[in-house]
């Protein structure tokens, strides 16, 4: 499904700032996998998925999803097939725009986009519908603005604007981080529902070294720019956080929280 | 003052208002919607009047000549689209070369001279006065237009294309996160914007019977003053609501000029006190902003 052949991303190259971001990193996952991604700053973690989505393109390498080479494909053409959602809960919404008009953008991904009208009635239903699902009192604000919502809702209506057009791959760039603990609770629980529709593959970055090994299927570690564990099955089911240290030197106080 | 010149200046006013109207609709589309301030209408209204008093001038049909306006603006306005989104040059500097460019090419339509009168060819104003033959059919006409203009905007603005305008302006990351080329919603929003502002210039071209090219020196801040106020005095509760306060926003403006003008400011002052009514408006909305976090 996924497929990441030795991808190599250097940030200002030839400069003197030269950083290798990604160091030939090779990653395949399944449908209906969702693997966490830890690693200290600057592993390259979100540079991984910046690669993946397009947001910047490799200098070497393949990334394949469902054997479609996505690796020359701009930005907006993989999101097509990617979901996202990011850290800053500014980032996932248009902040002028009412709930409902988010969703209806989110929602007409895989739709051509010209003058037929923006949200139908019987959209409208749907989203009020799917929204009360997230438990946060959203489908009867579907009128009001998206900068009126608090942290927690807004990274509740990205994650489900992330995820209501069908993608095939969910990346997930820390998006709890920046939430309170109760409300990152909630928007993890939710991750944890969506992440099992049909045929989803979910990539979650965290910082958080328990809700790592807690949520998904298989946990990954990165130390400078490519992936240095590699968990699942029986082996992450008996791994501990106090395992996870010993084991691997992390050094990173904030890993630890 | 006569009660009978104030009626006169009055409906003058209004006359003129609601043809800026549809600058100021214009204007809003790239400085709201897209959240870019484009310097390119400056040109481009002049490139919708050329257009429109030389379709006219050669006998052609004056709504026809709107068209032509219309798309005229369109091409500026995608000349400072693609600027900014293929060759990376900051929109304001895009706005700036265009409206710089344009004005030859202005002239070059204009046959290389500086202003063309259209007296004695037929006109939108004129064939509706015929048609309608009253002291206020130029009011009428520009009413029945401008509302034209404003249905059609904001049906436009809710179709699911207007929504991912509407998009790119707020955060164009979560646009192409949402699939969509974000370049590509620029290149529409700006030709559509000027597009507007050259139909305006077109109309005002065949209001005026003459085209100059020099007429569109601070256009562009006529329209964002009349955004401004309008937004201001008229409110900004819903989208519709948004769009009536703006039109009203540049017949207000138009009718306060009018009046200063009256009390006897010189007609040179009057850039000045553009600048100034804008300086202003613009400031407060600053202030606003510094007491409530993050606004519109």
């Amino acid at each position: 499904m996924l497929k990441i052949e030795n991808i190599c991303k250097t940030f200002g190259k030839g400069s003197v700032n030269e950083k290798r971001a990604i160091d030939g990193l090779y990653l395949s996952a399944d449908k209906g996998d969702f693997i966490t991604i830890i690693g200290s700053n600057g592993a390259g973690k979100s540079t991984l998925m910046n690669c993946i989505s397009g947001v910047c393109g490799v200098d070497g390498g393949r990334i394949l999803l469902d054997d479609r080479d996505m690796t020359k494909l701009p930005e907006y053409k993989r999101s097509r097939y990617i979901g996202r959602v990011f850290q800053d809960p500014l980032k996932g919404t248009a902040f002028d725009m009412t709930i409902e008009e988010n969703l209806a953008i989110a929602s007409s991904k895989n739709k051509s986009i010209s003058l037929q009208p923006g949200l139908s009635r019987k959209e409208r239903d749907f989203f009020q519908e799917k929204l009360a699902l997230l438990d946060m009192g959203l489908e009867n604000r579907m009128k009001q603005k998206s900068k009126l919502l608090s942290g927690g809702q807004r990274q509740a209506l990205t994650l489900f604007m992330a995820v209501i057009a069908a993608p095939k791959l969910l990346l997930l760039d820390e998006h709890t981080a920046a939430l309170d603990p109760s409300a990152a609770k909630k928007v993890l629980a939710l991750t944890d529902s969506f992440s099992r529709s049909s045929g989803l593959c979910t990539l979650m970055i965290t910082h958080n070294m328990k809700a790592a090994l807690e949520h998904g299927n298989r946990t990954i570690l990165m130390k400078d720019g490519r992936i240095v564990m590699d968990l699942a099955g029986e082996i992450r089911r008996e791994m501990t956080v106090d395992k996870l240290i010993a084991q691997f030197e992390i050094d990173n106080d904030r890993m630890l929280l | 003052m006569t009660l009978d010149a104030f009626i006169g200046n009055v409906q003058g006013s209004a006359e003129l208002g609601l043809i800026y109207a549809i600058l100021a609709l214009g204007v809003f589309l790239s400085f709201r919607t897209l959240n870019t301030p484009d310097l390119t209408v400056d040109g481009s209204i002049v490139t919708g009047m050329a257009a429109s008093v030389m379709v006219c001038s050669t006998g052609g049909n004056p709504w026809l000549a709107l068209f032509v306006a219309f798309f005229a603006g369109c091409l500026a306005g995608s000349v400072t689209a693609l600027l900014n989104t293929k060759l990376g040059i900051q929109p304001l500097l895009a706005g700036i070369l265009v409206m710089l460019g344009s004005y030859s090419v202005n002239l070059r339509i204009m046959g290389g001279k500086s202003n063309v009168a259209i007296i004695k060819s037929d006109t939108v104003y004129k064939s509706f006065e015929k048609l309608v033959p009253s002291e206020y059919s130029a009011l009428i006409l520009g009413f029945l237009i401008l509302a034209l203009v404003t249905a059609a905007f904001y049906y436009f603005l809710r179709t699911r294309l207007g929504f991912a305008l509407r998009a790119t302006g707020d955060n164009d990351e979560m646009v192409r996160a949402a699939g969509i080329d974000s370049d590509k919603m620029r290149l529409v929003g700006l030709a559509l914007s000027n597009g507007l502002v050259g139909f305006a210039g077109g109309l005002l071209a065949q209001f005026q019977s003459v085209a100059d090219a020099g007429m569109g020196v601070g256009m562009v801040v006529i329209g964002l003053a009349s955004v401004i106020i309008g937004e201001a005095v008229f409110g900004t509760k819903s989208l519709l609501r948004r769009l009536i306060a703006v039109s009203l926003g540049a017949i207000l403006y138009r009718m306060v000029i009018a009046f200063a003008f009256n009390l006897g400011m010189p007609s040179t002052d009057l850039k000045l006190v553009s600048a100034v009514i804008v300086t202003i408006a613009l400031s407060t909305g600053m202030i606003r902003k510094k007491g409530g976090g993050k606004n519109a």
